[in-house]
């Protein structure tokens, strides 16, 4: 499974990441007003929130390799 | 008296655009372009600027340039891609106007390969005969998604649609839920566009979005499908991730043999030759087939319009070298995948489906508008995104110009109860299937080369079973909320799809394009120079055949 490192304290609560994340892994907390990586099994290191994050504060952590289908 | 709006929150509008993609966006601009006073409701399962698939890569989007021949490549298409299964009369419309549809892009605020002079800058199509290309970049949608909220077309987000409404043979409508709060959504329109995309089966990673929910709602409310069986597009992987780049041209087996050469001697680029081929290396000992990193060509100079592209990549470079085995980065073990591209929703030159009210855009009638013929999609490089700008042309207009006119929808509260029941079944059950309990052996079966691409009715057979086992575990989905409900019809839509696929590779009994049967290795024109239809009857999958009117078109076998 990937895993999803944010760094709240550098996060401007611009909610990109959570837009970006096409696959409904990232949501918004609304208590902490921060994003949180609320399904990470679903992530697929498509790197789109770490690459639209304009502060950096994102990093997916891939697990390698993921799981391929056998294809013969 | 039972209202609508006791079931959920009813939305109305005159077009209803399923899918926020690049096909969706443009459908919408157009829409509003035909008639202002038109409303126009794009909804989408993520964000609106962010979803589908081409703003995940770019990418070369092909085109036929000022210069081209225009009659040598539909001939070309014609005779040796398409195998006289195309629509020629569409392919001709298509490859007419893609220049069109590529300066529409360019002045939506799309970023394109453009001269110092700052012209559209198109240059011969790096592996497909006959034609042009020109590269876009990523997240192209942002700045289009601005054009289409400032021509007035509403934007909702993180909305899941699941079923069509209809009342007879006209669709009115759909139902759907929101992801995040589970609210169950009606929507009412006068005309709905389908724009959310092919079934891709979560196998490549960045077209995780496209599962086959539009193709899947389309075929239980009763619209025809065409070319299933061609949804069969493989492409090179790496086994470590996360893309592989162009790398089918420095191929080696374990004994260092470069098998790209043995393969694919000519320069177009044939996916098909090149996967039977890693196949047979790999089943006769000399695998696992790896590129070699160090024997890539320069990048061409095109890669420089696409810079966003090219710093994603060295971002995805250097975490691969951080968390990847060293050789990932150098000599990296590659396979063939299985993209799939299931795009069968029959459509007309205008995008309209088999049922009133209803069109599909973009990659859902991408195979089903049968402009490519008897291929898979991913054989003409680049043509997703210019068709589905093409299509959104034609598709847009032509819905609003028919909701302009058409009765109010009337929407029948029994009907919509039944498909919420229905939509909500994964969320009533406290214990049950995950989605990857549906989709991990989903995956497996339409992987393999032998069922998807190397064909024979007894595999044929063996996989249609595997699929027809994995729904009869359908009705055992279970989710926990919204995100889980999201994920189960995303399954749900996937073995459908599956099941096409398969039951028209059975039914086509020869080989043609990219469908091969070893049983039936010969082209048959003879009998088989039809489109094979499929539709839902009484509850059960029938499949039909139409004859190409090939006496009508230019290009006879």
């Amino acid at each position: 499974m990937n895993s999803i490192k944010i760094d709240r304290d550098l996060c401007n609560g611009c909610k990109t990441c959570v837009d970006a994340c096409f696959v409904d892994v990232i949501r918004w907390d609304d208590k902490a007003e921060r994003p949180i990586a609320a399904y990470p099994e679903d992530c697929v290191w498509c790197l789109a929130c770490e690459d639209a994050c304009p502060v950096q504060c994102i990093e997916v952590v891939p697990t390698i390799p993921g799981r391929l289908p056998a294809w013969y | 008296m039972a209202n609508l709006e006791d079931l959920g929150e009813v939305i109305s509008t005159d077009v209803l655009i399923v899918g926020g993609g690049i096909g969706g966006i443009a459908a919408a601009i157009k829409a509003k372009e035909e008639s202002p006073e038109v409303d126009v409701l794009v909804v989408d399962k993520a964000t609106i600027g962010w979803a589908g698939k081409a703003g995940k890569g770019g990418g070369v989007l092909w085109l036929i340039a000022p210069g081209d021949d225009l009659d040598k490549f539909v001939e070309h298409h014609v005779r040796n891609i398409g195998c006289y299964l195309n629509d020629q009369e569409l392919l001709y419309s298509y490859a007419r106007e893609s220049y069109a549809a590529i300066e529409q892009l360019a002045e939506w605020g799309a970023k394109l390969t453009k001269d110092e002079a700052g012209k559209l800058a198109p240059f011969k199509h790096p592996f497909v005969r006959d034609c042009s290309a020109i590269a876009i970049d990523l997240n192209m949608q942002l700045p289009i998604r601005a054009r289409a909220r400032k021509m007035g077309a509403k934007l909702l987000n993180k909305v899941q649609v699941v079923d069509l409404l209809t009342q007879g043979d006209r669709v009115v409508g759909a139902v759907g839920f929101n992801i995040i709060d589970g609210r169950f959504i009606i929507f009412k329109a006068k005309a709905t566009i389908l724009a959310n995309g092919s079934c891709c089966y979560k196998i490549m990673k960045m077209w995780s979005a496209a599962c086959g929910e539009g193709i899947a709602a389309a075929y239980r409310a009763g619209a025809e499908m065409r070319n299933a069986e061609f949804g069969n597009y493989y492409g090179l992987f790496r086994k470590a991730g996360p893309h592989a780049r162009d790398e089918h041209r420095v191929l080696f087996n374990a004994r260092g043999e470069n098998i790209s050469q043995r393969y694919v001697p000519g320069w177009e680029e044939d996916t098909f030759a090149l996967a039977l081929g890693m196949e047979r290396e790999v089943n006769e000992g000399r695998g696992p087939i790896y590129a070699d990193l160090s024997q890539m060509p320069p990048p061409p100079p095109w890669l420089m319009s696409r810079p966003k592209f090219v710093s994603l990549h060295k971002h995805a470079d250097s975490t691969l070298l951080k968390y990847g085995p060293p050789a990932a980065s150098t000599k990296p073990e590659v396979i063939m995948g299985f993209l799939g591209e299931l795009a069968a929703i029959k459509v007309d030159h205008e995008m309209k489906t088999s049922l009133t009210g209803l069109w599909a855009i973009g990659d859902t009638s991408a195979l089903g508008s049968a402009w490519l013929g008897g291929i898979s999609v991913g054989r003409v490089g680049g043509q997703g995104i210019t068709n589905a700008v093409y299509s959104a042309l034609r598709g847009g207009p032509a819905a609003v110009r028919f909701a302009s006119e058409a009765a109010p929808p009337e929407v029948k509260y029994a009907e919509v109860k039944r498909l919420k029941e229905n939509m909500f079944a994964p969320m009533r059950r406290d214990k049950g299937l995950l989605p990857e309990d549906v989709v991990y052996p989903i995956q497996d079966v339409v992987s393999p080369i032998k069922y998807s691409l190397r064909r024979s009715q007894d595999r044929l057979g063996e996989a249609l079973a595997r699929i027809e086992e994995v729904q009869q575990k359908l009705p055992e989905l279970a989710a926990k909320d919204g995100h889980g409900l999201l994920k189960c019809h995303e399954a749900k839509s996937m073995a459908l799809c599956a099941e096409m696929t398969f039951r028209a590779a059975l039914m086509r009994t020869e080989s043609r394009g990219w469908h091969l049967r070893e049983d039936y290795p010969e082209r048959d024109d003879k009998n088989w120079l039809k489109w094979i239809i499929i539709k839902q009857k009484a509850g059960k999958m029938a499949l039909f055949t139409e004859p190409v009117p090939i006496d009508r078109y230019k290009f006879k076998p």
